[in-house]
């Protein structure tokens, strides 16, 4: 049964679906452009290099979606993309991004649960086919663009494509909020923690906050939901008026650490390459507090350290990756990240017991020649 | 999406598609030739030389009075039919058997070498189609996929693998419109485009044979017999299985 | 490197269309600032348009075109300057420091990389770092990969080495399959050839 919800009723009636599962466009001729368009996108992210394989993850994440999803559980394909920036996407025809940059930055299942609810009600409220006949109202005439690269922006897909007509692309400020009530909506008949909506916004105020270099731009997922304070704030509003104050007790959450866990190294290598260490600082905070293994988060936090370089980074990476040493479950380049710190500091003794421990523990390590140029001297 | 995301040091990342219509435009501004003829028959071990298309790359759009493409389902459709038919009609006057892929059927090296490709077609475009030659050259043309290509002629039992990708921006009547007004005004408008090229690889060593760009007034595939001239067009100079005459 | 070539193409188009630029590098000894390297025959000397971002004394050299192989040499780096270029303010380039070490010099590249290809485009990584002298100067030469999406993987190898407190390296991209291995064992040589000019 098809609920649709016109602008008049949304003030009346709870925001609904409006198109059922296994929908496919009938008649609209722009609709079913594009359509097209996004299944051709769909083919080209089947052979991304940056797509993950690996099943864990993404039994992880599909888990989440069909659950959130329900009855529109196999309306949607899920694609997880090797992406350190905070984002999730989805098109028309149900093709669903996430990217890893929102796995590390989550502090619970239910703030992926959050922004998968957020774009599924994107979907349910065909805003795409909306923003397409809006979009050729409002642009003037002009040069020719190859209309997949004009959405594609729009979608947050790393595919490279892009243009510079971001702000005529986002989503309207009603659609926004359309997204925001019936997202958290589903969100919690999905049984996820609905106060999970608003955090994952003051989160990502909070990563810009602590960032060292500020983007002269919003990220790419402000660009499309603006994050203001107003709209956190509003949210938190909404779901404590409607389901009460926050009582969940703060459990450490078994999957996602289970995730986080397993895929460390591989999740935080990316960002770790961004370059940004302020924010990349934040998470590991996060890390810290929701409970990920130690041994991994101090590695990470004495390559943080390491790479910024500042006055005093080099105790403070040292420190780090001693105490991810004696948290048990070190990475062996923990050792030898520790040795080349030595080195630095002019203590080619020390140095050459970490590179020794290094190469013992991984002796397979694919730098032995270097190591061993050191161990020579 | 992604200004996030955008390369700091290039500035504006845009992708493989405003790349290439940037091509084909700088191309028909100073274009020196459009085709390259390294063979003019086709070999075979089988009895036909044997053709693999690969999936063609062809998108028919509506180019409406606000300037935006939009993509039409029902043309680029009814292209991507007419051309696989007029291709099989046009395969058999040159002698060859034409082997369809299904773009959701292909093998990983596929995938590949359809990507490497279209880094190739547009390095083609640039340096051996433009005036942007490069020296070492002097121009001679061994752009090659390479041997390595063999997997794909074992997975089909293929001697070539033809390459197809087309563009066309049909101008809606309120485009047409639009440009009528813009002209009084002394402003240039576009009422549609069209461009395309072709390319044929020899599977035994990865060469590129043959190789046909195509700008403006190719023609229409929306209909069968139209579709058969855009053929024509597009496959000019193809090497045969009897061997050509004409040479350009 | 498509949004180099779109660089590439719509400059041509901005400058009415028909201008060349490449030219030929003589085989032979070639200076390119303070290094000297020893080229083999067959590579083009790509004009500063064609690599946005390149350092003014850089110099990037392609046989097949930037899209299939590239070589780069980017002499002299001074301290607290990042290898490649660019006019964003937060476009959070990591910059080169004299006192950095083979691991941190490896660090530097691949972060240089993904930030060339855009962040959150190309998944980098390294591998084999190995010491190896160019000329009297002990430097470290490593492997390295990229995924870039749209686009072939990019397969190549970085040389690098300081003196003077400013960094010299090099590295050669090719593309995969067969564009990477046609030219990797001249580029490598090239690489390996490189030594600093001796000073008068």
């Amino acid at each position: 049964m098809l609920l649709c919800g016109s602008p008049a009723l949304a003030e009346k009636e709870p925001l609904d679906h409006k198109i059922p599962p296994g929908y496919v466009p009938e008649e609209a001729r722009d609709e079913q452009g594009l359509w097209m368009e996004f299944e051709e996108m769909e083919r080209t992210l089947n052979k991304s290099a940056l797509l993950v394989r690996d099943a864990d993850i993404n039994n992880y994440i599909t888990e989440i979606v069909c659950r959130v999803a329900a009855a529109y559980c196999n309306d949607f394909r899920v694609y997880v993309i090797r992406n350190p920036g905070f984002n999730a996407s989805m098109t028309a025809t149900g093709m669903m991004q996430i990217w890893t940059g929102l796995i590390i930055r989550a502090n619970s299942t239910d703030e992926i649960a959050a922004v998968v609810g957020h774009e599924i009600a994107h979907y349910t409220r065909l805003h795409s086919l909306q923003r397409l006949r809006d979009m050729k109202k409002k642009l003037a005439a002009g040069s020719v663009f190859d209309l997949a690269v004009i959405l594609a922006t729009g979608y947050s897909t790393p595919l490279g494509q892009m243009t510079a007509m971001m702000s005529v692309l986002s989503f309207s400020r009603e659609q926004e909020t359309e997204a925001d009530l019936l997202g958290t909506r589903i969100l919690a008949e999905a049984s996820y923690n609905p106060h999970a909506s608003y955090k994952v916004w003051q989160r990502i105020i909070a990563e810009e906050e602590a960032a060292a270099v500020k983007r002269r731009k919003p990220s790419a997922f402000s660009q499309t939901h603006p994050a203001t304070q107003q709209r956190a704030s509003y949210l938190e509003s909404l779901v404590v008026s409607t389901y009460g104050e926050d009582d969940a007790e703060s459990v450490a959450d078994e999957k996602l650490l289970a995730i986080l866990n397993n895929h460390y190294l591989f999740l935080m290598e990316d960002q770790l390459d961004t370059n940004r260490f302020g924010r990349t600082k934040e998470l590991l905070e996060r890390h810290r507090e929701i409970g990920v293994e130690p041994s991994l988060v101090y590695y990470f936090y004495g390559e943080m350290f390491r790479q910024r370089n500042e006055e005093g980074d080099m105790q403070l990476a040292m420190d780090s990756y001693l105490h991810s040493i004696e948290a048990g479950a070190p990475p062996p380049d923990a050792f030898k990240s520790l040795g080349y710190l030595h080195l630095k500091s002019g203590d080619n003794t020390a140095a050459q017991i970490q590179f020794r421990k290094y190469l013992e523990i991984d002796p397979t390590a694919d730098d032995r020649a270097m190591i061993e140029f050191y161990l020579e001297e | 999406m992604s200004t996030q995301l955008r390369s700091p040091i290039n500035g504006n990342t845009h992708g493989r598609t405003l790349a290439i219509v940037a091509a084909f435009l700088l191309l028909s501004g100073c274009a020196t030739t459009s085709n390259v003829q390294q063979i003019d028959q086709l070999e075979s071990i089988g009895e036909n030389p044997r053709i693999v298309l690969m999936p063609p790359d062809i998108r028919y759009y509506l180019l409406t009075a606000s300037g935006i493409p939009e993509p039409n389902a029902e043309w680029t459709e009814a292209a991507k039919t007419n051309f696989s038919k007029a291709l099989l009609d046009y395969a058999d006057t040159i002698g060859a058997d034409v082997k369809l892929i299904s773009a959701d059927n292909m093998s990983a090296d596929e995938i590949q070498y359809e990507t490497l490709h279209s880094a190739v077609g547009l390095t083609l475009m640039t340096h051996h189609f433009g005036m942007a030659k490069l020296p070492s050259k002097a121009g001679v043309f061994d752009w090659s996929l390479g041997p390595g290509v063999d997997t794909i002629a074992r997975n089909h039992e293929a001697d070539y693998a033809l390459f197809v990708y087309y563009r066309d921006y049909q101008a809606s009547g309120g485009r047409v419109a639009f440009a009528i007004l813009a002209a009084a005004a002394g402003v240039g408008v576009s009422t549609g485009s069209e461009h395309g090229f072709a390319s044929l690889v020899d599977l035994k060593t990865g060469d590129i044979v043959w190789f046909n760009v195509v700008n403006a007034g190719v023609g229409e595939l929306r209909d069968a017999d139209s579709a058969a001239k855009t053929v024509n067009a597009l496959f000019k100079n193809i090497p045969t299985a009897r061997g050509t005459t004409e040479i350009e | 490197m498509n949004k180099r070539i779109l660089f590439l193409a719509t400059t041509f188009f901005m400058l009415g269309g028909c201008v060349t630029g490449y030219t030929l590098v003589e085989p032979g000894q070639h200076s390119i600032d303070t290094m000297t390297v020893n080229a083999s025959s067959g590579w083009n000397l790509a004009p500063g348009y064609a690599a946005p971002g390149t350092r003014k004394n850089a110099q990037v050299w392609t046989q097949d075109g930037l899209l299939l192989d590239r070589l780069v040499f980017v002499p002299a780096v001074p301290d607290g300057e990042p290898i490649l270029l660019s006019n964003a303010k937060d476009a959070a380039l990591p910059v080169f420091h004299k006192s950095m070490l083979p691991n941190e010099i490896e660090e530097l590249v691949e972060s240089t990389i993904v930030k060339f290809f855009g962040e959150g485009q190309a998944a980098v990584s390294t591998s084999k770092l190995r010491p190896h002298r160019f000329g009297d100067h002990r430097g470290v030469m490593f492997d390295i990969s990229a995924e870039v999406t749209e686009s072939p993987t990019y397969n190549g190898i970085v040389g690098a080495f300081i003196a003077n407190d400013e960094l010299y390296i090099m590295w050669y991209f090719g593309a995969e399959p067969y564009y990477y291995d046609k030219h990797l064992a001249d580029a490598e040589a090239i690489i390996s050839s490189a030594t600093l000019a001796a000073l008068n």
